[in-house]
């Protein structure tokens, strides 16, 4: 019976070790792929970023990413009423297109699901504490690091409330943080 | 020349006395939006019929890593008492889209609390909730520790407290009630010190 017992736990421990290595693996596989399309961008995360930003509506996080076909896309998610607007008044959206045009022409959703409500409700929140603007942050970042800067995101470090900015250099990358109410540059990794 | 630059102090004196009016009747703007005032009149009549505090409704909310985002006595669909708070499932390290945020409400007019519960799936539930654990977990105070804050200054019952954006700033909206007046009060999240107070027919 020990022995059994003995057996699952060491099944348990290598299934759950196969599953995280996998995980980092499929992570570090999307970043290299994106990576390396990345320079056919025509348009930078500052350009996204200006071009939704229309009459009230809002970006409140910005990234390239690879789409559901494995193409470079630019995505920025907005809230269309604006920062003062609490998240259940608002419209939280995203705008995704590709960037590999001189003429960034994205497709609009209005967010439904779980997932994205409560991210992009975060975004929101986050984008309001702020002093300082998604494209001054981004602007900023672009000073403090070399290379294209490619995300940033509202999010949370442990409980305080920071914008995370990566900046791609060819193959690495550097993670920026910035802490929110303030709008301070926090570090580089 | 002179005599207007001695009109500057109370120019700015003015101009402070109006944004202070400014934020006050803001949040007594979405105050009145959380409570129809019909609602808000049965509510307070109802309110001494309650057996529970608004702080044991959070102290019974509170189970292992499960938080309280928010917290309030209202009428329930048969316009019964019921207290609510909503929670998220997973405490306040994990994000909205990673945590289970949902609502806890019962009636208290019972020694025991036994609410149902539901998890939101529902976009003015989840967006809300969402804003506020976001809220809630950049604050070095509880919303018991502010409940028992609130109940020490203020005379009356706490029926109410919710985080919120006010024109930006984030803050607890308290809410207390005796012999049918309502006084606001808001303290800053991100201090956990009361911002302002304000008592209201």
């Amino acid at each position: 019976m020990k022995k059994l017992k003995a057996l699952f736990i060491a099944a348990g421990i290598l299934a759950c070790g196969l599953v995280a290595t996998h995980g980092a693996y499929a992570g570090e596989g999307d970043t290299a792929k994106l990576l390396a399309v990345l320079p056919n961008t025509k348009l930078s995360l500052a350009d996204g970023i200006k071009q939704t930003t229309k009459g009230e509506e809002v970006p409140i996080s910005g990234k390239f990413e690879l789409d559901d076909n494995g193409k470079l896309s630019l995505s920025v998610y907005t809230a269309e009423k604006g920062l003062s607007v609490l998240p259940e008044k608002n419209v939280l959206k995203e705008l995704a297109g590709s960037p590999e045009q001189a003429a960034w022409t994205p497709e609009s959703e209005v967010f439904k699901d779980v997932e994205h409500i409560a991210r992009s409700s975060q975004h929101l929140v986050l984008n309001a504490l702020s002093q300082q603007s998604l494209l001054a942050i981004v602007e900023d970042a672009s000073k403090h690091a070399t290379g294209l800067v490619y995300s940033i995101d509202p999010t949370l470090h442990g409980r305080k409330a920071v914008f995370e900015v990566l900046v791609a250099n060819k193959d690495k990358v550097s993670k920026l943080t910035y802490d929110i109410p303030s709008g301070k540059f926090l570090g580089k990794k | 020349m002179k005599r207007s630059k001695d009109w500057l102090p109370t120019l700015v004196l003015v101009a402070m006395l109006g944004a202070f009016t400014c934020q006050v009747a803001r949040a007594e703007e979405e105050e009145e939006k959380e409570y129809e005032p019909a609602d808000l009149a049965a509510l307070l009549a109802l309110l001494p019929n309650s057996k529970l505090g608004l702080a044991d409704g959070l102290k019974l909310a509170s189970k292992g890593a499960e938080t309280p985002i928010s917290a309030k006595f209202e009428l329930d669909d048969s316009k019964k008492l019921s207290l609510s708070v909503y929670t998220a499932e997973k405490g306040l390290v994990l994000e909205p889209e990673d945590n289970v945020l949902k609502e806890l409400s019962g009636s208290p007019e019972q020694n025991a609390w036994s609410p149902e519960i539901e998890v939101f799936k529902d976009k003015r539930h989840l967006t809300r909730a969402s804003g506020q654990l976001v809220l809630v977990s950049l604050s070095p105070r509880s919303l018991l520790e502010i409940v028992n804050d609130a109940s020490k200054r203020q005379a009356g019952t706490v029926y109410s407290i919710t985080p919120r954006l006010q024109a930006r700033k984030p803050v607890f909206v308290v809410l207390a009630a005796k012999d049918g007046k309502v006084t606001s009060m808001a303290y800053d999240v991100l201090t956990g010190k009361l911002a302002w107070q304000n008592e209201r027919q």
